[in-house]
């Protein structure tokens, strides 16, 4: 069994020296996935915890469909404190048991259907590593390792972060030139009980680089997020009551070098025209501070037969961005927001007709947010967004004793965004509703050493609300943020599927491989600026879990 | 005394002050020296008893199975103390020497443990150790420089940085190594530009001109402090005395524009050391013993992985940076033998999405041991009767900045160092504590650069003439690409024989040391080259004189020489433990490039180091020694000076009308007086264990006398006038000059001649702390901190910039112009280093946070710049006409009355600020490791150029991954 497993940890081992030495090869998960129907890799569960998370915004993204179940890595989805609401303090409660597992994955995704600051394509290749174990007789440990690179490969006017997060201050320019881009993520939470009460912190850090591949007007971005979560926990009887809270700090600097042609910087700020920036020679600097902050608590327990977990939080996110750079320098403008953050899960596990194993699991979320923007050339406030958003899910798996599996997610998220630039005049009301569901069935042969899976999933949004008419603002409107809106006014079907193999090399050392498959299919056009066409993806990713069986 | 005084005006006025300290000094040192070594018998002989010592056993199992392990090497470090243990797994260490003890435990495949423990007076004391594959799962992990360690046999302050340390800080080279040394930067890895190490000094600008000219070579105190800075490549000194790749003292500013990444004359270039293959670095900041010489301010030992280890593979990567190495050893024909090899390849893009620029290393090493005769001796752990340790390296070196059409056009350059050293080490016993070595080495590299850059001037005449005479020249001008070729090729031979004999008597250990040194450079090679039609030096600069092509095989050779003797003892003084190492350094450097031609110059160095420990939680130490530093070839042979004076300039829009008449002189700025520089080093220290963490604190002063700079020295030169035949343009002759001149002027030059010119005098604290771990938070903090002032004056005078003397040859209605003399720069440092170190060995998990806080950093310039300033003024025939400063507001001397030229330097420096890095290291299954690290990953900006503060940018934030892993299974083994 140690040759095998020795051979399986090798296999990673090599696979991560290969991702590392081919760097042009593109791909990655430290970044999530930017204009691809398809989610990121892992479950919401295994990423509450992230002190890297967003606080105090909703970007919006391309739809995506739910997730699949998943049924060859995850037995079912993990409901608590530390699961469902990621206060690190119920983390020791919480893990019983041990895990390491290493992917391999390379995902592309292509098309025209995207906004205008979403690269053309985009290829991305990561190496990752998730672990966690009880570490002596009161505490825990988890922590995963992200390395990727990203290659935007043409059509992309912004190399910023997020570049459609509830923020209006965006700066776009005119190189549209490939990109690549390596990441690192990094983040760990130990946690310790001591008696009725449990303690522990997470931390995390996430560096991102990118520049031009070739380009007359190199582009040098980076960024650096370091964030903190910590929390505690009480036992009070049935109950267990936590409180925590989080910090998360993002510098992002972008840096446009001019040396060989003219460059155009458009610096948006909601709706209005901004006053292009034409560059000669020399070199354009702009740099996002963002300080968020988040507190609230959270609650576990077990009612009407099931395990609860349920939290609140109260974020803010404030933004700050320079063109100089003195330690002193007061920001030019500023992004200030804040919001509440809920949740709750609950998990029904059974045996069913059969000597079926059911496990249930409903999951919801709601979300607020409300920012306002201040420019200081204005010296006032000049935008201002109310927006809110609404998850909820469904998980159902199913295990039967002859060895077959079914699984199957719902999905539904209502959002709602009202942003109004009070400069420009001009307001947006955007309220969409996504919804939709992915089945998986599966089937454990050989004695347990061997499973096969295959799903799909559909999905459609159904937007409705109102955008800025293109006509009353002026050609950057046009060009970078009304076809956005445009998109978000689209309704789209989203398609997909999932095949997975696993072979249980080894007692506790699995190897699985997972092609995943996703597109979007827009409707036809009904508003000016709409792009057309649509966008597919596909995503291929070589695992090796250890210490954990393919249960037959 | 007439001697004397002939001595003293050889050398000039400006000597006296240095040659009466010389001489007081070296008549100190006379009375002096035999008090030392009458010390050392004092102590050891007034206070006669036996030394007290203690035994030290365990057992030494596996980390995971908690089997014993036999056949483990158990030492003291720093002594010859050492056993290995029996089948069992138990060992036995007897005569101990008490207080604080580093106990190291070694075995090859298994990673070294190193526990601190304190010696008990009498008795014995008890220390089970557990081994384990890899580092990260030890109990006792040590991943910085250690409190209070010192270099093997050395009792000067150190910093000892281990193979986990080394792991455990994501660098490139041995430059970014040393970043565990107090008072050292962090930086993050990588090969992008040359790298060198200022030990105890704070690199303050050269902004005043302490140099003749605003081009040509500056000395700052960085580049003082890194040219006496010592670096031992596994036993063998590394020397650049013999690297002339840099473009020389002359050229103008303009000459500046071509640049070659390479540390001439500086400092070694520490990028061609890989960090991967270093299995131990001893940095001997304080006094050394007398075993090491041509320095003047520290020593830094690098041992590279040589004995058998398990063949290791390593991946690291960053944006910038690519490195792979591979560490592979065996034994082979019995345990006698042993063969050791390293590859390391690492390539660094300076500028990613910018340029194509990079620098690229690979190195190679084979390491042979060979023992013989291991099992006469009753201890035949590691004493045999012969050892032989021989050693192969191999590097290249490649900085390429290629040509970008975009960014650069025209504009390129590339060095190329490749270096071949063979080196031996003999080792033979002569009796049960008697050992004769023999250390041989010869190195060789092969330099060759290259750049080029555009030119743009004025049309002028010119001329390449190689003698001196009239000549008639010929105009050039206009755009053109110029390109410089530097090759040579420095060699380097070492042999060293040495005796160290080991008693007891009168009470107390005695270890002592003799030694003889002989030490040859030299260079080779075509030298310094360009194409004459397209020079690369073409501004006006007529008062420094044009360059010549010059061939590096007529450079004579560099050889010098060394004896030394010297003791250590081990003593009790009453109830206190000491150790005294005192001893006698002499330097020689010799006329001619051989050891029987003369001596040049020498330098008589005593030395001694102090250890006591009243108790055994406290140690005091002290030191005090000489030091000298020879200069470097380049320094001791410059190249001939070429000033050509315009005779005639007739240029007419026909080229066939033009004349141009010039007139070349040749000046040979050879100073036959230049000599080693000195240095005095004087520290005192306390170190406390608290637990089991220590504390150590040291205040030191340095000072260097003579450190070699290029002086300006005025004289002057003739130059005829000239009346022509024809002088109508346009009719298509060309005038011819009549004889004889129709008058002859002067015109005043300088001459660039290398002098002991520059002072330095480094102060400061350095505090080293390693606090208890905090067993709830599984977290030890380490702290070094360190308060360095910095002040390098020089006699050196300062004539104004080059334009202004050109003045004399363009114009002859000018008489005199001023000069400036004295220039002292300040250079002021306060840093700490905060490492909070979390270790979890039941995870494999290193996590290492560091923070950098600089508290304080000043740079300012100790010099008048008003216009009452000027010292005196040169006159066109070179006379220096000093004028006292009385006088100064006479009206007479009102043309004399500018301002000082040179940078003006502000006062303050930045506020204190801050910033953080931190590196994660994870073991992996199948004993692999891998590491992230992030470098600034706040992002810091760093504080910026302000008004009146000087800036302080911090790097941007970098990011990257280590992969190790153990490739013996893929081998067998």
């Amino acid at each position: 069994m140690s040759r095998v497993r020795s051979f399986a940890i090798g296999a990673a081992v090599v696979g991560v020296c290969a991702g590392l030495a081919f760097p042009a090869s593109a791909a990655g998960q430290a970044t999530a996935p930017r204009a691809s129907p398809l989610r990121e890799e892992l479950p919401d569960w295994m990423t509450n915890w992230n002190p890297l998370a967003r606080i105090g915004d909703l970007p919006r993204r391309l739809p995506a469909g739910p997730r699949f179940p998943d049924l060859l890595s995850f037995a079912a989805p993990r409901v608590g404190e530390f699961w469902t609401a990621g206060n690190p303090g119920a983390l020791a409660r919480e893990l019983e048991d041990q895990r390491a597992d290493f992917r391999l994955a390379a995902q592309d995704a292509s098309g025209d259907y995207a906004r205008p600051l979403d690269p053309g394509g985009v290829g991305q290749t990561a190496v990752s590593t998730t672990g966690w174990t009880q570490v002596g007789g009161r505490g825990a440990a988890i922590g995963r390792a992200v390395f990727d690179r990203t290659s935007f490969r043409d059509s992309i006017f912004a190399d910023v972060l997020v570049p459609y997060g509830s923020n209006p201050f965006i700066v776009a320019d005119t190189m549209g030139d490939p990109l690549q881009r390596s990441a690192l993520r990094l983040e760990g939470a130990l946690s310790w009980r001591f008696g009725r009460f449990g303690t522990g912190f997470a931390v995390g850090w996430e560096g991102q680089s990118s520049r031009s591949v070739t380009s007359p007007v190199p582009r040098l971005d980076r960024t650096a997020t370091p964030g903190l979560t910590a929390g505690v926990t009480y036992d009070l009887g049935p109950l267990r009551l936590g409180g925590f809270g989080r910090w998360r700090r993002t510098a992002e600097f972008i840096q446009i070098h001019t040396v060989a042609q003219s460059a155009r910087i458009f610096q948006l700020e909601g709706y209005a025209e901004p006053i292009p920036l034409d560059l000669g020679v020399g070199a354009y600097r702009r740099r996002f501070d963002r300080d968020a902050s988040a507190y609230g608590g959270s609650a576990a327990f077990v009612a009407l037969g099931a395990d609860w977990a349920l939290y609140g939080l109260r974020e803010r996110a404030f933004e700050g961005q320079f063109v100089r750079f003195l330690e002193s320098d007061p920001p030019l403008d500023t992004w200030d927001a804040s919001g509440w953050k809920f949740g709750v899960a609950g998990q029904w596990a059974f045996r069913g007709p059969g000597a079926a194993d059911w496990v249930i699991t409903a999951d919801g979320g709601y979300r607020t947010l409300a920012g306002e923007a201040f420019q200081s050339e204005i010296g006032d406030v000049i935008f201002t967004a109310d927006e809110s958003q609404l998850d909820l899910g469904l998980d159902v798996r199913v295990r039967a004793a002859t060895g077959w599996l079914l699984g199957g997610r719902a999905e539904m998220r209502r959002s709602r965004r009202d942003r109004r630039d009070l400069f420009a005049e001009a307001t947006s009301n955007i309220q969409g509703t996504e919804g939709g569901g992915a089945l998986e069935l599966g089937r454990v042969l050989a004695g347990g050493r061997v499973g096969v899976s295959g799903g799909v999933r559909v999905a459609s949004r159904g937007p409705a609300g109102t955008m800025p008419h293109p006509t009353r603002l002026g050609p950057s409107y046009r060009q970078f943020v009304g076809p956005s809106l445009a998109l978000d006014l689209n309704r789209v079907l989203v398609t997909g599927g999932v095949l997975t193999v696993r072979w249980q090399a080894a007692e506790t050392t699995g190897f699985w491989l997972r092609g995943t498959f996703g597109a979007l299919s827009p409707s036809e056009a009904v508003l000016p600026l709409t792009p057309m066409g649509g966008r597919r993806a596909w995503a291929v990713t070589l695992g090796v879990v250890l210490d954990e069986h393919l249960t037959p | 005394m007439q001697k004397m005084v002939a001595e003293i005006r050889c050398k000039g006025p400006l000597s006296v002050a240095r040659f009466w300290r010389r001489e007081m000094r070296r008549r100190l040192f006379l009375a002096f020296t035999p008090g030392l070594f009458g010390l050392a018998v004092f102590v050891s002989s007034a206070h006669a008893q036996e030394p007290e010592a203690a035994t030290i056993g365990g057992r030494v199992s596996d980390e995971a199975t908690a089997a014993p392990l036999a056949g483990v090497l158990v030492s003291i470090e720093g002594t010859n103390i050492r056993v290995v243990t029996d089948a069992e797994g138990r060992y036995l260490l007897d005569a101990v020497p008490l207080g604080p003890q580093i106990l190291r435990v070694q075995r090859i495949g298994l990673a070294t443990a190193r526990v601190r423990i304190t010696v008990p007076p009498q008795g014995s004391l008890l220390q089970d150790v557990s081994l384990s594959v890899s580092a990260l799962r030890l109990r006792d992990i040590t991943v910085t420089a250690d409190a209070v360690s010192r270099a093997v046999g050395e009792l000067g302050t150190a910093s000892v940085i281990e193979r986990d340390a080394i792991e455990h800080i994501t660098a490139t080279s041995l430059a970014g190594v040393l970043q565990l040394v107090p008072g050292v930067s962090t930086r993050a890895p990588g090969l992008g530009d040359v790298e060198q190490i200022a030990l105890r000094a704070v690199p303050t600008g050269s902004s005043v001109g302490a140099i003749a000219d605003d081009g040509g070579v500056s000395r700052n105190s960085a580049d003082l402090s890194a040219f006496g800075t010592l670096i031992v490549l596994d036993g063998v000194p590394l020397s650049n005395n013999a690297n002339l790749q840099s473009l020389g003292p002359r050229g103008g500013a303009d000459l500046q524009l071509l640049n070659f990444a390479t540390a001439a004359n500086g400092g070694i270039d520490l990028r061609r050391i890989p960090a991967a293959t270093i299995e131990r670095v001893e940095v001997i900041r304080g006094v050394p013993s007398v075993r090491y010489g041509d320095i003047t301010q520290g020593a830094i030992l690098v041992e590279t992985r040589a004995s058998p280890v398990a063949p290791i593979a390593e991946v690291k990567l960053d944006e910038h940076t690519f490195e792979s190495n591979a560490v592979g050893g065996f034994a082979f024909g019995g345990p006698e033998q042993a063969l050791t090899m390293t590859f390391d390849m690492a390539r660094t893009r300076v500028q990613p999405g910018v340029s194509g620029d990079e620098s690229t290393r690979f190195s190679g090493q084979f390491a042979h041991r060979a023992e013989v005769g291991r099992g006469d001796a009753e201890d035949d752990v590691s004493d045999p009767k012969l050892r032989l340790d021989t050693r192969l390296d191999v590097f290249q070196l490649i900085d390429d900045r290629p040509e970008n059409a975009i960014i650069r056009k025209d504009r390129a350059s590339r060095s190329r160092d490749i270096g071949v050293r063979a080196s031996e080490r003999a080792r033979l016993r002569l009796g049960a504590d008697s050992h004769l070595s023999f250390t041989g080495s010869v190195s060789r590299i092969d330099q060759e650069s290259n750049s080029r850059a555009p030119k743009v001037s004025g049309v002028q005449p010119f001329t390449a003439a190689r003698s001196e005479g009239r000549n008639e020249g010929f105009y050039i001008g206009g755009t053109y690409v110029t390109e410089v070729d530097l090759d040579g090729s420095p060699w380097l031979g070492f042999g060293r024989l040495e005796w160290e004999h080991g008693l007891r008597g009168l009470g107390a250990d005695h270890q002592l040391l003799a030694g003889l040194e002989l030490r040859r450079e030299w260079n080779s090679g075509v030298g310094f080259q360009f194409d004459p039609q397209f020079p690369p030096s073409i501004g006006w600069n007529g008062v420094h004189g044009y360059d010549r092509t010059r061939t590096f095989d007529e450079i004579p050779a560099l050889a010098t020489s060394a004896v030394y003797v010297g003791d250590r003892v081990s003593a009790k003084v009453g109830p206190i433990a000491a150790a005294i190492q005192a001893g006698f350094r002499l330097d020689r450097l010799h006329e001619g490039g051989s050891w029987f031609g003369g001596v040049r110059d020498q330098v008589a160095q005593p030395r001694i180091s102090v250890e006591a420990a009243p108790r055994g939680w406290l140690r005091l130490r002290g030191g005090w020694g000489r030091t000298a530093k020879v200069p470097a070839i380049g320094d001791l042979h410059p190249a001939p000076q070429y000033f050509d004076l315009v005779n005639v300039n007739y240029f007419a829009n026909d080229p066939v009308e033009r004349l141009a008449v010039l007139t070349t002189f040749i000046e040979d700025p050879t100073n036959p007086e230049l000599g080693f520089s000195v240095g005095t080093k004087a520290e005192v220290g306390i170190e406390v264990d608290v637990g089991e963490g220590a504390v150590a604190l040291t205040a030191f002063r340095d000072r260097i006398d003579g450190a070699v700079g290029i002086g300006a020295l005025a004289d002057f030169i003739t130059r005829d006038h000239f009346a022509l035949t024809d002088s109508i343009t346009g009719n298509g002759i060309r005038p011819e000059i009549i004889v004889p001149p129709t008058f002859t002027d002067t015109v005043p030059v300088l001459i660039d001649r290398p002098r002991n010119m520059f002072d330095q005098v480094n102060r400061g604290i350095e505090l080293t702390a390693a606090l208890p771990r905090y067993a709830p938070l599984a977290t030890q903090l380490y702290v070094t901190g360190s308060w360095i002032e910095t002040r390098t004056s020089s006699d050196g005078r300062f004539f104004g910039s080059a334009q202004r003397f050109s003045d004399f040859q363009l114009s002859q209605n000018r008489v005199r112009s001023p000069y400036w003399e004295g220039m002292t720069e300040r250079g002021e440092s306060m840093m700490f280093l905060y490492r909070f170190i979390h270790h979890q060995p039941e995870l494999g998990l290193v996590a290492t946070l560091t923070v950098q806080h600089n508290v304080r950093n000043e740079t300012e310039d100790i010099v008048a710049r008003d216009t009452l300033a000027f010292a005196g003024y040169v006159t066109r025939a070179g006379q220096l006409v000093p004028v006292p400063s009385e006088r100064r507001t006479d009206s007479e001397f009102a043309d004399l009355r500018v301002a000082r030229g040179g940078r003006t330097l502000p006062l303050d420096g930045p506020r204190p600020d801050w910033m953080m890095h931190f590196q994660v290291s994870k073991t992996l299954p199948l004993d692999g490791q891998l590491r992230v690290w992030a470098f600034n990953f706040f992002d810091r900006r760093g504080q910026p150029w302000e008004a009146d503060r000087l800036g302080r940018p911090y790097a941007p934030v970098r990011f990257g991954a280590e992969l190790t892993f153990p490739t013996s299974r893929f081998f067998g083994r």
